[in-house]
């Protein structure tokens, strides 16, 4: 009744069955399906960790997350925060392993490049509690600007980098990533991607470490304010360190397969698969349903930098041809330095971009092991469908208000659910988190430099984005004579990641009351001489505010106008819900024009087909009343109830 | 056979529908009550855009297995939301999968703005059936309607992949699963509507 796909028998736990695991002195309590991010979150409180500090962002925000439900759960003793940025957020986290506490801190992959700063240094000067940087990669990309692979990261800035294939192994190598650590006193890089941040899997729960480590900052400048001369010396230790980690045997390859290997076995020409990470699980299972697993070689490297120069050399030595599986860039394969017997992405074997998808890793597997293709799968053709701002989002009234005051405008945007704004033709690029005000910048003095008369340029950015790196952007705008319009789209949270709070929040994780940063505030303090708040739900007076400001940037004596939108998040269930639902009813002026779906593209309005009155979906439509004014010819209106 | 000595080895089930419908709520209940009835599960999905109108697609793996990503054909079961999403994931599947689709349509705005055609409903059951014959073809929002709350059509197709007879899992295995994946005071309308879906699946799917 079942298929049997491998022919191998059920895996059946017990549950509560206390099974003591040998690798760890920690009591086994439960069993639990937990998220990849939940596991990591696990894995840091089993190994101690009496710091972490992150900044969201997609396939990471879930760790910290995770952490804050745990530390309340637990009544746990130690410090987490949402940081305004990777950069501060990985320096508090630095500093708490200086003072000989262990500590982590957590990001996506882009948020690792406004890090850099610190992590290359941090290599040289090394810590002394454990340190953990986890940054999670997003092949594919599924919710990122790129499929950057962070272990490059990681080998540029000369750090071990470990690679786990599943949300258990994820947990376990914490572990193992803060005892390396702390041996070598090194920082050491947690690497899972998109598919084991996001996967969950049943594992046994673990009580957690007692946390008492006691800070203790021990002076000495020679490394930690090292100047230059001394800064060669960390070079030369970091270098020594690196060298005996490669030769650490907890952190080499290791064949996976010897015992299911036949020792007579013997393919011509001999080869073999060195892999990491999700590639790793992917090749298990396809060689295992190809019947290849007793045939072939299989490497796993828990380690993919830096590799031991004698695993290479080995390697090289027993097999003549080696096919390196690892995503997303050839981390593992750079260091082989042979072009001619291995084989990944810089030969072509293995696509050079995209997810390794466990089709892709059998297309791959097939040509190396000179097996026929596998049969095509037809795929149907079928309308595609985008993903679209929720229906009542005052993002969409605030862009519908720009299009509106700057027709034929230059729109440089950011990264946030407005990224959307996309669809609604006002938003002409996204770069990285804050350059909207830079690129806006960069727009301007491009046309007033070659004296040519410049599109009214409108730039869009969200709340936490602006927190994050758009402040500096601002006060260079304004010092540099600038002249544009900033809309601060402000729903007082940052919702594409899950709804964390902005230091404009007033209070911590922990519900302790802080100082609340007032954004029109700190615009003014940047030099910005206009500063109006607005709410995006009074659409017509949006629509004045945004040509005042416009003629406020384009008056010889103007400069940049910023224009805060405000209004919360629909989604934020932590926000009382601030408007009054108005039902909205479509009235006997409705043509079926469509252009309130095409200009509005709210998704409760409905098309009934050409010509046809639109239809508003009841379970959709979230009463705002915004299209009542978007529609010119009165089609549609407030229902009054009763 | 006796439920300790049964030779399977994973059952692979892909979900796929539209942001907003619930799918990922699907995903866990199927997993938690996999793990009630002691077996093996790992998961995986996709977030990101999940609550913004994109297509949302998950996967269980309930047994023996290293990774919870489903390649294309190998999909025992495929819990389709939504049937234009249904067409789109038929890759996934293989002759003798088992589809359970609902047939309530979300328009894609490319649709709604003219770029493209929603294809017919008959004509969508017609190109899967010619892939697949185990179809489950149901209105599940009109089933979780009548059972109390249209917003549960997700647990009602659960229902139904529970009255299929093609997991290994006991009725108190799902009952534990609802439990423990939702808010007390909704477990008793999502508890009428996995009724409805499994006694929908149990007469037989029609």
């Amino acid at each position: 009744m079942f298929p049997v796909i491998h022919g191998l028998s059920v895996y059946r736990h017990r549950q509560h069955a206390g099974r003591r695991d040998s690798a760890l002195e920690n009591k086994v309590t439960t069993r639990q399906i937990l998220l990849g991010n939940e596991a990591i979150a696990h894995g840091l409180l089993e190994s101690a960790c009496t710091m972490a500090t992150s900044y969201p962002g997609t396939p990471a925000s879930e760790v910290l997350g995770a952490l804050v439900k745990l530390k309340k759960q637990h009544d746990l003793k130690l410090h987490l925060e949402w940081s305004i940025n990777e950069k501060v957020a990985f320096e508090v986290a630095l500093a708490n392993s200086f003072a000989g506490r262990r500590s982590a801190v957590i990001m996506k992959q882009v948020g690792l490049n406004v890090a850099a700063d610190p992590l290359m240094s941090a290599a040289y000067t090394g810590v002394k509690g454990g340190f953990v940087v986890v940054v999670a990669d997003d092949p594919g990309p599924h919710s990122s600007q790129t499929e950057q692979d962070s272990r490059f990261m990681a080998m540029a800035a000369k750090l071990p980098v470990l690679d786990p294939s599943s949300p258990a192994e994820a947990r376990d190598f914490v572990d193992k990533a803060m005892r390396l650590s702390e041996k070598y006193e090194i920082p050491v890089m947690l690497r899972p991607t998109t598919r084991v941040c996001h996967a969950r899997q049943d594992m046994e729960l673990r009580s957690f470490a007692e946390n008492d480590q006691v800070p203790c900052f021990e002076k000495d400048p020679g490394r930690w304010a090292a100047t230059p001369k001394f800064r060669l010396l960390l070079h030369r230790q970091l270098n020594e360190k690196l060298e005996k980690i490669a030769l650490d045997p907890e952190f080499s390859p290791s064949l996976l397969n010897q015992k299911e290997i036949a020792p007579s076995f013997q393919p011509q020409p001999r080869s073999c698969i060195v892999a990491s990470g999700v590639a790793f699980a992917y090749a298990q299972e396809i060689l295992l349903d190809l019947g290849l697993w007793d045939k072939i070689p299989v490497y796993k490297a828990p380690m993919p930098y830096p590799l031991a120069p004698a695993f290479r050399d080995d390697l090289l030595a027993l097999y003549e041809r080696i096919l390196i599986l690892e995503e997303s860039y050839p981390v593992m394969e750079l260091q082989f330095q042979d072009r001619v017997r291995v084989f990944g992405r810089t030969t072509g074997t293995v696509p050079a971009s995209g997810e390794l998808l466990p089709e892709v890793v059998e297309s791959v597997l097939r040509g190396f092991l000179q097996l026929p293709p596998a049969p095509p799968i037809a795929v149907p053709g079928s309308p595609g469908r985008r993903p679209t701002l929720c229906a009542g989002c005052p993002h969409r009234a605030t862009f519908f208000a720009i299009k509106k005051a700057f027709p034929n405008g230059l729109y440089p945007s950011d990264i946030g659910c407005y990224t959307l704004g996309l669809n609604l033709g006002v938003v002409d690029t996204v770069l990285c988190m804050g350059a909207s005000i830079s690129q806006a910048t960069g727009f301007y003095h491009a046309y007033q430099a070659a004296h040519e008369d410049a599109p009214a340029i409108c730039a869009t950015i969200g709340d936490s984005t602006f927190f994050h790196a758009g402040i500096p952007a601002l006060i260079n705008a304004v010092v540099q004579g600038s002249r544009f319009v900033l809309v601060i789209l402000d729903n007082s949270t940052t919702a594409m990641t899950g709804h964390q709070p902005t230091p404009a929040s007033g209070k911590t994780l922990d519900g302790v009351r802080v100082p609340k940063l007032s954004i029109p505030d700190l615009v003014r303090a940047c030099g910005v001489g206009f500063v109006a708040e607005e709410d995006p739900y009074r659409l017509e007076a949006m629509i004045e505010l945004l040509k005042k400001a416009k003629k406020h940037a384009q008056a010889r004596k103007g400069g940049i106008a910023v224009v805060v939108a405000k209004r919360p998040c629909l989604m934020d269930r932590s926000q009382a819900e601030s408007w009054t639902r108005k039902p909205v009813g479509v009235t006997s002026q409705c043509k079926g024009c469509g252009f309130c779906i095409k200009q509005f593209e709210c998704p409760a309005l409905e098309s009934q087909g050409k010509k046809q009155p639109i239809r508003i979906d009841p379970a959709l439509c979230s009463g705002c009343g915004v299209c009542v004014v978007v529609c010119p010819h009165k089609g549609l209106k407030r229902v009054v109830s009763g | 056979m006796a439920r300790e000595t049964r030779a399977f080895d994973a059952v692979r089930i892909f979900f796929t529908g539209v942001g907003g419908q619930g799918t990922l709520l699907a995903t866990r209940l199927v997993g938690e009550a996999a793990l009630a009835e002691g077996i093996s599960v790992t998961m995986s999905e996709i977030h990101g855009m999940a609550q913004r109108g994109g297509v949302v697609e998950s996967s269980v793996v309930i047994g023996n297995a290293f990774s919870p990503t489903i390649p294309d054909g190998e999909a025992d079961i495929l819990m389709a939301f939504e049937p234009l999403e249904a067409l789109r994931a038929l890759p996934k599947c293989h002759a003798q999968s088992l589809i359970i689709a609902n047939t309530a349509p979300i328009v894609p705005f490319s649709v709604a703005t003219g770029q493209s055609t929603y294809p017919e409903l008959a004509a969508l059951h017609g190109l899967i059936k010619e892939k697949v014959s185990n179809l489950m073809w149901l209105d599940a929002v009109e089933l979780a309607r009548k059972a109390g709350s249209e917003r549960a059509s997700n647990t009602v197709l659960v229902g139904v992949l529970a009255g299929s007879g093609r997991l290994p899992l006991g009725k108190s295995s799902w009952e534990e699963a609802l439990k423990r994946t939702l808010a007390p005071r909704i477990v008793g309308i999502n508890r009428q509507a996995f009724e409805a879906g499994y006694a929908f699946s149990r007469a037989g799917g029609v």
